[in-house]
This record gives structure tokens, sequence and C-alpha cells, in this order.
């Protein structure tokens, strides 16, 4: 059976925000990024699609998550209420394990990405 | 009642939650393979597919699965409609190796392995895989020597990871965009248009897909065999009748 062999690289960071009360963060992304909030019943979209850029965004306290395929810097106003930690999920028998709050969902596939994008925090 | 040819329709639709596999059975219980089947039946009832076979849980094997895809194939005749769905985890192609397959409850079926069963299809019939797992759209890269016209929908894309929650959010969307509530949405005129629709306010870590194995195949109705198109040329909604 014909097949090709695929060369895009599988490139993700997944990136947890803990927010201890109400707080306002600054994202600065370089794809269309996606917020999640943990709930209760499963997980819900936190306002729009970031686009590339900074955004300022508010959060109210709970645990929330988001990945991206580029490189991601995080600007907090207040450190001691927002913790931020990246989650690995690539290895199935290494479950992703977040420091506190509530457990984020891990991936359907069996891989580590190829490359892991970089966070920092300010 | 309607005057279009009679065609067969059949779909299999497969939720491996549980992996027992000694590489795979400390993989976390899937999520959302119930719901994803109960939403993809819902859909190929609308889309007039009548018999439905659905393999959970414990008849998630490699054996059973097999066997449902090949009994399904030798019943598709001419412009039939096979729909086959999946709902789990999934390997990522290894190069020299593999390329990539789902896993199911007592092992992996490669992609390679699908498309050489979906292989004995009629050409003049139509397949459409869904799959929600992650690199989904992997499987595209096996299926251009199946001689039926073949439409992938993939929850993302071969090199992108989907999460684990209970329900897809992909399968919701397309279920959505196509049959809400049972009936036949008549914007949904293309698979192109369908793509549109899914990919719209996705982040680019995770971007639904649809492929094609032939260049017109993205113009068709989704879930109609070509000649039932032309038959229903104009009249695209009775079409969903079936």
């Amino acid at each position: 059976m014909p097949g090709r062999w695929t060369n895009a690289a599988y490139t993700c960071l997944m990136v947890a925000l803990y927010v201890a009360e109400p707080s306002q963060v600054q994202l600065t992304v370089q794809d269309r990024v996606r917020i999640d909030r943990v709930t209760a019943s499963g997980v819900e979209q936190h306002g729009e699609l970031l686009q590339p850029g900074t955004t300022s965004v508010h959060l109210a306290e709970g645990t929330y998550y988001f990945r991206t395929t580029q490189d991601v810097q995080v600007q907090l106003a207040d450190n001691a209420a927002v913790q931020v930690a990246t989650v690995s999920g690539g290895d199935k028998d290494d479950p992703p394990r977040p420091p506190v709050g509530a457990a984020l969902p891990a991936a359907l596939g069996d891989a580590p990405p190829d490359r892991v994008p970089t966070l920092t925090v300010r | 009642m309607s005057d279009l040819p009679a065609r067969t329709a059949i779909a299999v639709h497969v939720g491996a939650g549980v992996l027992e596999s000694a590489e795979h059975a400390r993989w976390a219980k899937v999520l959302s393979c119930r719901d994803t089947v109960e939403r993809l039946t819902r859909l190929c009832r609308a889309a007039g597919v009548r018999s439905q076979d659905r393999l959970l849980g414990p008849d998630a094997t490699v054996g059973r699965v097999r066997e449902a895809i090949t009994d399904a194939v030798s019943r598709i005749g001419p412009d039939g409609l096979f729909v086959l769905t999946f709902s789990g985890h999934s390997e990522r192609a290894v190069p020299g190796e593999h390329l990539g397959g789902w896993c199911l409850r007592d092992g992996v079926l490669r992609h390679t392995q699908i498309a050489e069963l979906l292989a004995a299809v009629s050409s003049s019939a139509h397949i459409v895989v869904i799959a929600e797992t992650c690199y989904a759209a992997a499987f595209a890269n096996v299926f251009a020597a199946v001689p039926a016209t073949t439409v992938l929908l993939a929850a993302c894309a071969e090199n992108q990871a989907t999460l684990n929650l209970p329900q897809s959010e992909f399968v919701a969307a397309l279920e959505r965009l196509t049959f809400p509530d049972g009936s036949a949405n008549p914007q949904c005129v293309s698979y192109a248009w369908l793509r549109r629709e899914l990919r719209k306010d996705t982040p680019d870590v995770e971007r639904p897909d649809i492929r094609a194995n032939r260049p017109n195949a993205l113009r068709q109705h989704p879930f109609q065999s070509p000649s039932a198109q032309v038959a229903t040329r104009g009249r695209p909604h009775v079409a969903m009748r079936l």
C-alpha cells in the first residue's frame, strides 16, 4: 500500500494557569490560541481566540489552560495570585500532574511533541 | 417518497475507550467514546444510513473491527455509502516503521490495514471516515489507493493532538453543521463548506480537517455517493431523506 511520510513536526506546549484571586494576565502569543477554563463537568472556552500579539486577559478564580504551537510569554500583574506551569502530556505512561488545582485533560495520542515551545513568565 | 435510486448505506462505529494490550493498558480511558458513537449514529441515521454496527468497549477489538469492516465492505454495492467512525487513542506514524493507526482494546489497527480493507469497496461507492483521535488526518496518507471516493473528516491534523474530554467538540460541531436535530442543514452543500465551518474559530494547535482521495470530492454533498448527487442535482435536501 503506497503511503508517504509526514514531515510536519508536532509542536505543542500546554500551559496551566492556577488563579487564586481575580487577576489580569498579559499573554504574548505567536499563533491563534484558545484559553479554556476547567469546570466540574469538563472545560469551557474562556473568551475569544487570542490572535498573535499581546493580549490582556482577565481571569476569575479557577484553573485555566491553553495550548500553543509557538513560544509564549506570560506577564503577571500579581505573582502571588497566579501560578503558571507547563504541563507535559505526551507520554501516556506518565500522565500530566498539575501542581495544584483541578485535573487537566491529556492528549489522545501516544507520542510527545517533536518540539515543545518555550514558556517565559515575567 | 423519494424517487432516488436505492443504495446500500452502512456505518461501523468504533469507540475504543479502554485499552488492554500490554503497551497501552496504562493509558487513560477515553472519555468521549460513548457520546461520539451516539452522536455519529444519530448523524448517520439522519443521512439515511439504516444499517449501523457499534463496537464499544470490550467489543472494540482488532478482530471484531476488522470483521465489521470486512462485512460492511462486502455488502456495499455500486453507488453505496460506507461510513467508518473511530473514537479513541491513536499511535503516531514512525518513519521507517509504520504510518500510524487506531488503538483498539487488544492492539493497533494500522491505517494501512484499514485502507487495504476499504480497497474492496466498489469504485462508484462513497466512503466517509470520521476520526475523533490524535493525529487524525494521518489516515489521509494511505487512502490514495482506495478505488472508492473516500473523504476523511479528521478532528485534527496528522501532527496535532486532541484532548481527552467527555465530549468531542469536533463531533458536536459536525452533528450541528450537518444534521442538527436530525434534519439536514440546507447550508451544508459540500465537504468544502463543512471544512470551512469546522475550522472556524479553532486554535492553531488543533484544527479539524477534511481530506479526500479525489480532487473533486470536496465539492461533493456530504454523505452522498456521486451518483446520488447526479440524480438529485438542484434538490439536495430531498436527497438527505433517503
